[in-house]
Formats: structure tokens, sequence, C-alpha cells
């Protein structure tokens, strides 16, 4: 559905300029919902607006259903719903003017859909657009996003700033007319897309640390904590796969990416002695991005070091 | 879609272009009110505002639609949409159209037919004016709105571009001779139209650039350079302008036999006192003689360079002149004085100075279009040329006054005398000539008509008449427009002289 390689976006020139994204590649696959999620300029929105051909990349390409993301025509965003926080619509219609004008430009526009979306989302047909809550626009952005039933739905941070039962709300549409329809979406708020999301992608400073389906992700992250005979102390040579290594007494906790039930004793014991007892936890989507971050930030650290 | 992003656009914007098409209105109706003859002190008053609030609400009016859907900028909600760009800008340009040309047409309409044409010529006229304003101003004001995201960017973007236009013309008018600009003669259409074709080329290319390949910074360089081109053209060489000009002569070679000489029987001029004189410079008056000219027709100088060569062969430039001249049917070979003036600080380095004054002169025949009365007192008569006119003595009781409303510009010479009918007794002609020699109406705005007079009392009484005030109730306006029929250029050598033996005396 999008595929993104080695993609750069620079912005400004010279030394003032910033890479707003550094080489980015991924896939989103039919059918998912692809969240790329990261910290506040992690190069999320840039990524967005070069594939939805508001931003033009300085290198590298993007395709979206099939076309070039610098080419997508009428045809293709007749076939992509948008949805952002950052959407400037004519503050001067109303609610139901704007539908008006948005509808014939879609030949699959559904009319009772649009309806039945406006009514679950409790807009007002006669408010002008410019006297919407924030809350609001984003309900309005979303009903002009879905009654033409997209194969894609692009959502550029649709819950910023929402209040819990607006955002609840939100994603009750959302889900109820999803389908078949591909999504992605961006967020800072990991809670955002905990059980929505089928595929995650990391940003940060504009690079991807990795992207993976959800399940794999869950699967592969193990809070480890391991009991010692005597005090604990962090080995001079850690596996690359421990992250986040910490000690307290005589347990030694570490974060581990590639787990594996089976010879987990076994690795640990290679590399630590006196083990007494290893406790294994599943980790939160949470506590799995604070660790990758953290590491990314280590390395980066280390690298800026050498 | 064309039509359906019109109608969004006309739901957003129909308060503000109502309001432009009654200003466009108020304003052909004022024009209907004032003319002929301006004399409403209130009505006159108006018309500042008038011209004021329609320089500054079209624009505004185009950049507001143009911005209802933006170019520049990662926010709009249309770029997500399935909307096709050429749809887009054919819908800005179909606004401009209907919002904005439409009432200018009618309106140019309405004040033909108000003030007495017919409905084909009113229409033809009002046609021919809206598309130059469409060329020359809405096509390229699109452009500059769709390089700006709102109203503020276009507002800063337009000062900057203003404030262009008013330096390079102040730099201007401090470094340049103004005689040597074609923008200040009869033929100033001609970088005015190269302005314009500048100006419409740019606005094609930054349109395209904006609607169909957002470069918006591109498109902007690209404007700025449109803006500096269209400066450029003012400095279109003189000889390519009048070579131009003399191609394009109704009747080229019919002033192919005119011949001008020096003729220092005539003596010195007069020198002038109010009009024409120039602060800090001497005038010069050469005389000059005009052979071979048609009856009835009249000679303009579009310019006249004056040049003194010393005895060692050096040229000095003395300055720049101007002459107009009618060869009065049945009268002699015509004469006058070619009028230059001469810097101050440029005739005391010359004036003892002996050698030889070479006069170059780029001049225009006129022919007469046909002479025709009116009343001189409360007359009312169409007059070919000049539209309908009106007579009436003016307030200080000194002159006949002539308004004439033509349907697009008044002609831009004028020959008239005041006769009084029984006894055939005339007062001297007076002919009035600003040579326009543009082949379309090249003006953004319609202005009110000039007015003529023609004096019969002197307040001083220094001056009699023929035909005096108690003789108006049987006297009649004749009266006759000029058209340039051939341009042409003449050299006069006068040798041996000095600068000393020709000012006014």
């Amino acid at each position: 559905m999008i595929q993104v390689e080695n993609l750069w976006k620079r912005f400004g020139r010279g030394i003032s300029g910033n890479d707003a994204l550094r080489g980015l590649s991924f896939t989103v696959p039919d059918g998912s919902a692809y969240a790329l999620i990261g910290a506040n300029g992690a190069g999320k929105t840039t990524t967005i607006k070069i594939l939805m051909n508001i931003l033009e990349a300085t290198r590298g390409s993007a395709t979206v259903l099939g076309v070039d993301s610098r080419r997508l025509s009428p045809r293709e965003l007749a076939q992509i719903g948008y949805v952002s926080e950052n959407q400037d619509m004519p503050g001067a219609l109303t609610v139901a003017e704007y539908l008006d004008y948005l509808r014939p430009f879609y030949p699959t526009w559904d009319r009772e859909r649009e309806d039945s979306i406006r009514r679950q989302l409790r807009l007002p047909p006669e408010r002008k657009i410019r006297d919407l809550s924030h809350g609001m626009r984003m309900k309005m952005s979303l009903a002009c996003a879905l009654p033409f039933k997209p194969k894609l739905l692009v959502l550029d941070e649709p819950f910023s700033g929402l209040d819990p039962l607006v955002r609840d709300e939100f994603m009750e549409e959302l889900l109820s007319q999803a389908g078949e329809m591909t999504v992605l979406m961006s967020s800072h708020e990991l809670g955002e897309i905990d059980g929505v999301a089928t595929h995650v992608a990391f940003l940060d400073e504009g690079r991807l640390l990795f992207e993976e389906s959800m399940g794999d992700l869950n699967a592969r992250f193990r809070e480890v904590h391991v009991t010692l005979e005597r005090e604990a102390a962090i080995p001079g040579q850690v596996p690359k796969d421990w992250l986040y290594v910490r000690t307290a007494g005589s347990v030694l906790t570490f974060v581990d990416a590639r787990f594996a039930e089976n010879g987990l004793g076994e690795r640990v014991r290679s590399v630590l002695s006196g083990v007494r007892n290893i406790d294994t936890e599943a980790m939160a989507l949470r506590s799995i991005f604070t660790t990758l971050a953290r590491a990314a930030r280590a390395a980066r650290e280390q690298e800026g070091a050498l | 879609m064309i039509w359906h992003i019109f109608k969004k656009d006309w739901k957003l914007q129909w308060r503000f272009a109502v309001i432009m098409a009654l200003v466009q209105f108020a304003n052909a109706a004022l024009l209907v009110k004032m003319s002929p003859f301006q004399d409403n002190r209130s009505l006159n008053s108006l018309m500042p505002l008038m011209i004021l609030a329609i320089l500054a609400g079209i624009p505004f009016l185009i950049a507001a639609v143009v911005h209802q859907d933006a170019i520049p900028g990662v926010r709009q909600d249309w770029l997500v949409r399935p909307i096709r760009r050429r749809d887009l800008l054919l819908a800005k340009l179909l606004f401009v159209l209907i919002a904005v040309h439409g009432p200018m047409l009618l309106a140019d309409l309405f004040r033909g037919l108000a003030n007495g044409f017919a409905f084909g010529p009113s229409l033809a006229a009002a046609a021919s004016h809206g598309l130059f304003v469409l060329v020359a101003f809405s096509v390229p004001l699109l452009a500059f709105a769709s390089l700006t995201r709102n109203f503020m960017e276009a507002l800063v973007a337009g000062f900057i571009v203003f404030l262009s236009f008013v330096g390079f013309l102040f730099i201007l008018d401090q470094t340049i001779s103004r005689h040597s600009l074609v923008a200040a003669s009869g033929l100033s259409w001609i970088p005015e139209a190269a302005q314009s074709v500048v100006g419409l080329a740019g606005a094609a290319v930054v349109l395209s650039l904006q609607y169909f390949r957002r470069r918006t910074i591109t498109a902007r360089g690209l404007a700025a350079g449109a803006v500096v081109l269209v400066l450029l053209c003012a400095f279109t060489p003189w000889n390519v302008a009048f070579g131009i000009e003399q191609r394009m002569s109704p009747n080229p070679g019919v002033a192919s036999a005119v011949a001008l000489s020096f003729d220092p029987g005539l003596g010195r001029g007069h020198r002038v006192t109010s009009l024409g004189a120039v602060a800090g410079a001497v005038g010069i008056y050469l005389p000059l003689r005009f052979e071979n000219l048609p009856a009835g027709s009249a000679l303009i100088s579009d310019r006249a360079e004056v040049r003194l060569r010393d005895s060692s062969g050096a040229f000095t430039s003395v300055g720049s002149g101007e002459l107009s001249i009618r060869q009065e049917a049945g009268e002699g070979v015509p004469v006058t004085h070619l009028e230059v003036f001469v810097r101050d600080d440029v005739y005391q380095r010359l004036q003892d100075q002996p050698g030889q004054l070479e006069i170059s002169l780029w001049l225009t025949l006129f022919r007469g279009t046909g002479a025709h009365t009116i009343p001189a007192v409360g007359g009312s008569a169409s007059i070919p040329g000049f539209g309908k006119c009106l007579t009436k003595v003016n307030v200080a009781e000194t002159a006949v006054r002539l308004g004439c409303v033509p349907l697009e510009e008044a002609p831009s010479c004028f020959w008239g005398r005041l006769q009084h009918m029984p006894s055939g007794r005339s007062n001297p002609p007076q002919f009035q000539c600003n040579g326009d020699y543009s082949p379309y109406f090249d003006e953004l705005l319609v202005m009110p008509p000039p007015g003529r007079s023609l004096q019969f009392r002197d307040l001083s009484g220094l001056a009699t008449f023929p035909v005096d005030g108690s003789q108006l109730g049987e006297s009649q306006i004749i009266g006759e427009a000029y058209e340039p029929v051939d341009h042409f250029k003449r050299a006069v050598v006068i040798p041996s002289t000095r600068l000393r033996d020709w000012t006014g005396e």
C-alpha cells in the first residue's frame, strides 16, 4: 500500500538547514493499521506530508497506492482519507456546506454513510467550521475522510489535544468504519495506538529505529530479572540484545530484545555466573519504546563520543 | 468541477463581490453625473474615493478568492482532496471574470448607454476596456496572489512591489531627462504594451508553476524577475519605439514632402513666463519654417533634441524642446519657434560659445477628421471623435466651455474656434495636442474627459476678441478632432550661431 525508500527531507539550506528525515525506509502492508511512533520532531508529520504530496522529499522515493507520491492525481486522492490536527478547512462554511462541497469530488461518496458518521460524531450541520472546538474539528476532519470508503486512511496525530470522551467517540467511529481499509497513523502517545495498530514503526530524529508487527514486538521483548548469589554488577561484555541493564542488590535487570523462552537460562548463564533465579515479565508497549529510545540515545552518544 | 469550485468561492465571497460591483456601478454613475463639465464639487470630491475603492478593492477581492485555496503552505485542506489543479485555476479565473469583470462590463455598458451612445458601440468599448484590464491588471494580480498564503502576506509583498516602483520612478526622474523617455511621449503605449506582455507572460508562468507544480520559491523568483523586466520596459530605446510607431503609421509616407528649415526672419521668440516654464532652465526659441504641410493638417514634435557643435567638431547636448503647429487652409507657409529648455548651468557654459546648432526632430503629422459645429451656449451635439458634447459659458464669463464625453478616450488633438455666424467673424483658433498614439484604450480606469475652453473676454482688458460675450447667442464653436497619420524624422542645422541670440524676449 505504501512503500518508502531512503527518504530524506532537509528544511533550510547550509549550516542552518535541518535534516528532518534521514534515509527513512518502511513498508505499510495492505490492510494493516500502521503506526508511526516518535517524539515531537521525530519526522512523523513530515513523512506523512511527503506521502500525501504536500511536501517534496529532498531524496528518496515513496509510493502510495502504487503511484509515486509526487505524482498523486485526483484518482488516487479520491481513495485516500486524510485526517490531521493541522488541517485548514474553510472556516466560513458550515459543516453541511463543506460536506456538500466535497461530495462531488469523490465518485464513491456514500451519502447515507456521511449522514450516519455525522450523526455518530454529533457534528452540528449548521455550525460554521470556524466555530467548532478543536475536538469537533478533528471529528469534522474524520467525517470528511470516511464517507467515500477510502482504501487508505492517513491519520496525522489524530488524538492530539482531544479529551478522553471525544477520543473514544473518534476511535469508536474509526474502528466501526475501518473495514478493509489500510490505516497509517502517527502519534507520540503510545496509549493511543495500543489495541489499534497492527504494525508499528519507531522514528527518532528522522531515523527509523525499527518497524515490526505488534505481535512480534510483544513477543520478542521481555524484562528479565536475574537473581545472583552475590552483589550484582554489570558485566564488562553485555550482549547487544540486552538493553537497559541495571542492578539493585543481588538482582540484575535488563530488557531482552530477542526473547525466546527456550535457551534463556543458558544464554544468561553464559554471561553471568552464580545465577540463582531468572524471572521474565511481559512488557507494556510504553516500556518497550522507552527502552528503545534510551538505547538509541545511548548509541548516538557513544557514536558522538567516538 | 470548475463551476462547483466557483460556487463555493461565491458562497464565501459574494458579499464582497456585490460591494465591489456596487462600487463599480456607483463610479460609472458618478462619471455620467459629472460629465461633461465636472462642476459639482461634492461629486468631484467623491471621485478620488471611488478610484481608491476600486484600485484597492479589486486586488483585495482577487486575493481573497485565491487565498480560499492558497497555494503556498502545507495545511490547506484542498491539497489532500481529489481536485484537479487545472479546475482550481480555471475556477479562480472564472470568479475574476464573473465577480470583477462582469460588473465592470455592465458598468461600462451602462455608462456608454447613459451618455447616449448606441448599444453596439457601448458594448464594444466596454468589452475592449475589460479585456485590457484583464490582461494588464487582473491576471497578473491573480498570479501575484497565488504567491502568497494570506492577505497579510499579499499586503506586505504588494507594498514591497509598490515601493520598488516608486523608488524606481524616483531614480528615473532624478537621473534621466523626461524628454529622452518614451514613457513621457505619445509613444508611451509601446513600453506600456511591452509591460503588459511581460506581465501577462510572467503571470502565465507563475500560475502554471503554482497551480500545477506548487513551486512557490521558484515562482516568487520568477515574479521578481518579471517585475524587474516590467520596470526595464520603461527604458525602451527611443529609436526602437519610434520605428515601431512609424511602421504602424495609418498613412506612411504622407509626410515625406514636409520640409523643415531654419527661418531667422521670424526673429526671437517670446519668453514663456507661466505655462511651459521650467524651474532652473532658460528657454531658447529657434525659429523654424514648415513647408509642404497638407492644408488643415497639424504637426507636433514627439521629441526634439538640440546639440551644439563647436569649432573642434565636438558635440554638447543643449536641451530638449517641443513644438506644435497647424497649417490653416488658405494661409501661407507656417512658421513657429521650437521652444527649448536649457539647464541653467548648461546655458551659462554655452551661451556665448559660437557653433552650429543641430536639431533632431521626431514628428507626427495629424489630419483633421472634419469640422463640426455646435452652438456656443447651451449647445448639445454628437461630434465624431469627441462623443456627446455640451457647451456653456464658464463662471467667470470669460470663455465658452466645450465638454464632451467620449466612449473611451478623448482624441489627443483638438482644434477649435469661436465664430459669430451672421458676420463670419471668429476668434483666434486654438489647437491643443497631447500626443497619444495608443491603438487601443489602455487605461485601467475611465476618467472624466478633459474640458476645452475658447476664450472670448480678457479680464485684464489687454486683449480684445472679435467675437465677444454679446455675440455668443449667435455664435458657434467650430471644432475638429485630429488623428495621427504619419510619424517621421527631420534634422535642421543652424550654422554659426550662439545660444544667447535665441533667448526669449
